[in-house]
């Protein structure tokens, strides 16, 4: 099933939700940020939110800049 | 003696604020946090590099830091605005750094697209920074925006070249009636102190810590200089003068006639 992971056409495996893109990425220690369809979405609810065709994910962190 | 530098809904004792960018490793931080005695810290948004994917800043940051989360990558109004919500949904609190940058060669801002995106975040309920070329007029638009300060560059993001724009910011000083932070260019603690001696609210130093051969003695450098450019401008210097004016009493000199 493809959606936009961060600007990019991804495969994700249908019935994925926002936890399992983020452990098959091995973004637990870095991820803060998530965005589907212009809508954060807090972390109690990414296992519980699940991506459809053409969905626009966008994985955001918090870095050094000034 | 009390005095706080008041911005939105903080009192602040530092008028030393920090940029994180650059650090060669983000452990660094709170060390130059703690040596600096700075108060406010900024940090940046971006997509997650799933290469490189880099450590969460904010596990290096302490719960009673102010966080000014920046809108750096926006080249319009609209990605700023962008920008900013996301970076108070995801708990980074209500103040922002508008920071709106078309021209690569010199990063300076686009003053007309951070009007806009001033009026719509303060509206918003954001307490908002902008990051601006130091003009009268645009600066009069800002705070009638709903800016909680102004931040004029000293000279370009990065260049450690000093108060370059200091005339118009002494102009920015003395007309508009928000604090003004001195944001980007300052590269000595020297030029910090001249900044807030001449009557800056603070200033906004990233580069000069973060690329010194030791962030955190500089970044403590930085704190005093701050502090002592405050109690000269409170205390109020002397005029200045042409010709000399003798120290010493002009009579009784032991000399003959």
């Amino acid at each position: 099933m493809l959606v936009t992971i961060n600007g990019k056409k991804s495969d994700v495996i249908p019935d994925s939700n926002i936890q399992d893109v983020i452990r098959t990425k091995n973004l637990e220690m870095t991820a803060v940020i998530i965005d589907l369809n212009g809508n954060i979405i807090a972390p109690e609810h990414w296992s519980d939110t699940f991506l459809h065709k053409d969905d626009d994910l966008e994985i955001i962190q918090i870095i050094g800049g000034g | 003696m009390e005095d706080k530098l008041k911005i939105g809904d903080k009192e602040l004792d530092s008028r030393l604020f920090i940029g994180t960018g650059k650090f060669a490793d983000y452990s660094l931080i709170p060390k130059v946090i703690e040596s600096s005695k700075a108060q406010v810290v900024t940090v940046a948004l971006r997509r997650v590099d799933f290469g490189t994917p880099e450590e969460n800043m904010l596990t290096f940051l302490s719960q009673n830091i102010v966080l000014m989360p920046n809108t750096s990558g926006a080249r319009n109004a609209s990605e700023a605005i962008r920008i900013a919500r996301i970076a108070r949904a995801a708990g980074c609190g209500n103040w922002v750094k508008i920071e709106i940058i078309n021209d690569q060669k010199y990063l300076l801002p686009n003053n007309f697209e951070t009007i806009k995106a001033i009026e719509v975040l303060a509206k918003d309920g954001f307490i908002v920074l902008p990051y601006m070329s130091p003009d009268l007029t645009a600066a009069k638009m800002m705070a009638e925006a709903g800016a909680a300060a102004i931040m004029p560059l000293g000279a370009p993001i990065g260049t450690n070249r000093g108060l370059k724009t200091r005339e118009l910011i002494q102009i920015l000083i003395s007309e508009i009636n928000l604090p003004i932070i001195v944001d980007a260019g300052i590269g000595r603690p020297s030029e910090a102190a001249e900044a807030i001696e001449m009557g800056a609210a603070a200033v906004l130093v990233n580069t000069a810590i973060a690329t010194a051969d030791d962030p955190v003695l500089m970044a403590e450098a930085f704190g005093q200089a701050v502090d002592a450019g405050r109690k000269a401008y409170l205390a109020g210097p002397g005029a200045t003068h042409q010709f000399a004016e003798a120290s010493s009493p002009l009579t009784g000199f032991l000399r003959n006639e």
